[in-house]
């Protein structure tokens, strides 16, 4: 039976999002959080507990959706898995160390250098390879998927008409690079060798897209959604200037171009603020892109993008964690009164929400969707 | 100072200053005189910062090129019994619950090259740590950063921690990092909010007029 949150809805999420996408009015505004650990402490468990004990995290997840009545997307599960994934991407202990979850912590990196300045040239050569230290996370990650394959999210979601997330990750080079050398010494290189981190970055793309095969093949099953999440925080221009950003624009594009020929839609999981860059992404053809914003100006997106990309965002953490619900329908409704004409635009979280979102303010987002987010036909 | 360092630091190019600084070292200029001449760059390097001309990248390069000859320039300064002039003390670390450290080190770079004496707890700091700090050193500046919303909590005890000792009206607080916003702050007892490296400083700055 496909969910149903509001009598006014003539939609299933799945088509409402999928309007969204194609930039095109639904019957209401999507809500579409996105979910770390916060349905940790809304059921009583600690974040310890939810993220290393996959079952109960699913079954934690269940019972929120049953809290608060379903959400458009579908963001849920212990976030276990980036931790182990034998890829090259910043949430990676093969590459990384992490501090994983302890009570209510949250798991946070030890970001230190790892790769050098005189390391560039073994990038370029050598890709990302000689930097594994922990290789033996491999048999985590197939320990978890063995553990998920067990659980009925497929048959659950189907039911409910309900698409995930997305089907696919990657991260580019310049990222990856960006957290092996640490965030100062990698902004320093950005300064001062600027040529030597472009090269870096076209030497390792082939590397980085290779990863996405599996994940396409994968995802090419029916009913799933075409939807790649393609994340990257360091080239903000909170962080660099547009002229740098620049740079890095043509490795940006193809990775983007090659998850479009595939047949995916491409998700900008972008964090920090890439207000300055906007125009960038105008490039591509409509209904092809989407972006999951965090501190961008998710107006101004609009004005830009508006006509080309579904925007989804940003309530930031400091309203839906440390807010009033009074806070957080005031920020809520401000935005979906300016971004909901014209359809493509999604109700969400900046990032994720925060794992201590009190119940009152994840409900007030979803009221504030069904107060002021349907569409006048 | 010659405006060739100036313009150099300013431009951040560092084998430039580098060989400047060396050559008058060499030539056994003056220490502080030296250092004059690297602020005065590194200004210059704020002023763009503020214009959107640089960026936190060029912040970061700025601070990391003082900072290093900085070091080299210490011992000479420590030999000839000379001290740069500490404008304030600061205890400064990333709050219990939280050990992100990058926006906490960058400030701490600006505020030490800009004549700041930076005493830095680390991260996951507990709230005793800081009052323990702040009665030894007896700063009047209390820097916290968190980038967890979660770790806002540790602001609030710290806070419960300086009125119970009375200390929090002889303490200046600032906070910093991705946990807080301008809305936020109005809810917490402090006295400013950096919104990056260089309000941060100024807002140190005016704490001492």
């Amino acid at each position: 039976m496909p969910l149903k949150m509001h009598e006014n809805e003539t939609m299933t999420p799945r088509e409402r999002v999928e309007a969204c996408l194609s930039i095109k009015e639904p019957d209401r505004v999507p809500i579409t959080p996105s979910f770390h650990c916060a349905q940790a402490r809304l059921t009583g468990m600690t974040v310890e507990e939810f993220f290393f004990d996959i079952p109960k995290a699913y079954e934690a997840t269940k019972k929120v959706w049953d809290m608060f009545g379903g959400f458009d997307l579908y963001s849920g599960g212990s976030p276990i898995f980036g931790y182990y994934a034998p890829i090259p991407n910043s949430h990676s202990m093969m590459y990384f160390d992490w501090t994983l979850p302890k009570g209510n912590i949250p798991e946070q990196m030890h970001e230190k250098e790892i790769m050098k300045r005189d390391d560039y040239d073994l990038v370029i050569k050598k890709g990302f390879k000689p930097f594994i230290k922990r290789p033996e996370v491999q048999k985590d990650f197939v320990k978890c998927l063995l553990e998920t394959s067990k659980l009925d999210t497929r048959e659950w979601l189907k039911e409910m008409d309900v698409m995930p997330l997305a089907e696919a990750f990657i991260e580019p080079p310049v990222d990856m690079i960006s957290f092996l050398r640490s965030f100062n010494k990698f902004l320093m290189d950005v300064v001062e060798i600027p040529d030597k981190v472009v090269t870096a970055c076209e030497a390792t793309e082939k590397e980085l897209l290779r990863t996405l095969v599996p994940q396409f093949k994968g995802a090419k099953r029916e009913g799933a959604m075409q939807m790649c999440l393609f994340g990257f925080s360091r080239i903000a221009t909170n962080h660099i200037s547009p002229k740098k950003f620049d740079l890095f624009w043509p490795h940006i594009k193809r990775i983007s171009e090659y998850i479009i020929k595939n047949g995916f839609i491409v998700q900008y999981h972008i964090d920090n603020d890439y207000t300055d860059v906007l125009e960038y992404f105008t490039e591509f053809p409509k209904g092809k892109i989407m972006f999951h914003l965090d501190m961008t100006d998710i107006f101004k997106a609009k004005e830009i993008l508006g006509d080309r990309a579904c925007l989804m965002g940003n309530v930031p953490p400091q309203i839906t964690g440390r807010g009033t619900p009074h806070d957080v329908e005031k920020y809520c409704k401000k935005q979906i009164e300016g971004c909901m004409e014209g359809g493509g635009y999604m109700l969400g979280s900046s990032c994720v929400l925060p794992d201590e979102i009190p119940a009152e303010n994840l409900k007030a987002m979803k009221d504030c969707v069904m107060k002021y987010g349907f569409y006048k036909k | 100072m010659s405006d060739e360092l100036v313009n150099a630091m300013a431009d951040l190019q560092r084998s430039k200053v580098y060989e400047i600084v060396r050559n008058e070292i060499e030539k056994d200029t003056d220490p502080l005189k030296i250092i004059e001449g690297l602020s005065q760059g590194l200004k210059k390097v704020g002023e763009y910062f503020d214009k959107k001309e640089y960026f936190l990248a060029e912040l970061i390069t700025g601070g990391d090129i003082f900072e290093t000859i900085y070091q080299e320039i210490k011992p000479i300064l420590e030999k000839k019994n000379v001290n740069a002039q500490i404008k304030g003390k600061i205890i400064l670390g990333t709050v219990q619950g939280d050990v992100h450290d990058i926006g906490k080190n960058i400030v701490k770079t600006i505020l030490t090259v800009s004549g700041f004496h930076v005493e830095d707890l680390g991260v996951d700091v507990p709230p005793e740590r800081f009052i323990e700090a702040l009665k030894q050193t007896e700063a009047k500046i209390l820097a916290l950063s968190a980038l967890l919303t979660i770790a806002i909590d540790s602001v609030e005890e710290i806070i419960k921690l300086l009125q119970k000792e009375d200390l929090r009206d002889k303490v200046k607080i600032i906070v910093g990092g991705s946990a807080f916003s301008e809305e936020l702050v109005k809810n917490l007892d402090v006295d400013a909010f950096g919104i990056d490296p260089m309000d941060a400083l100024k807002k140190c700055q005016q704490f001492l007029e």
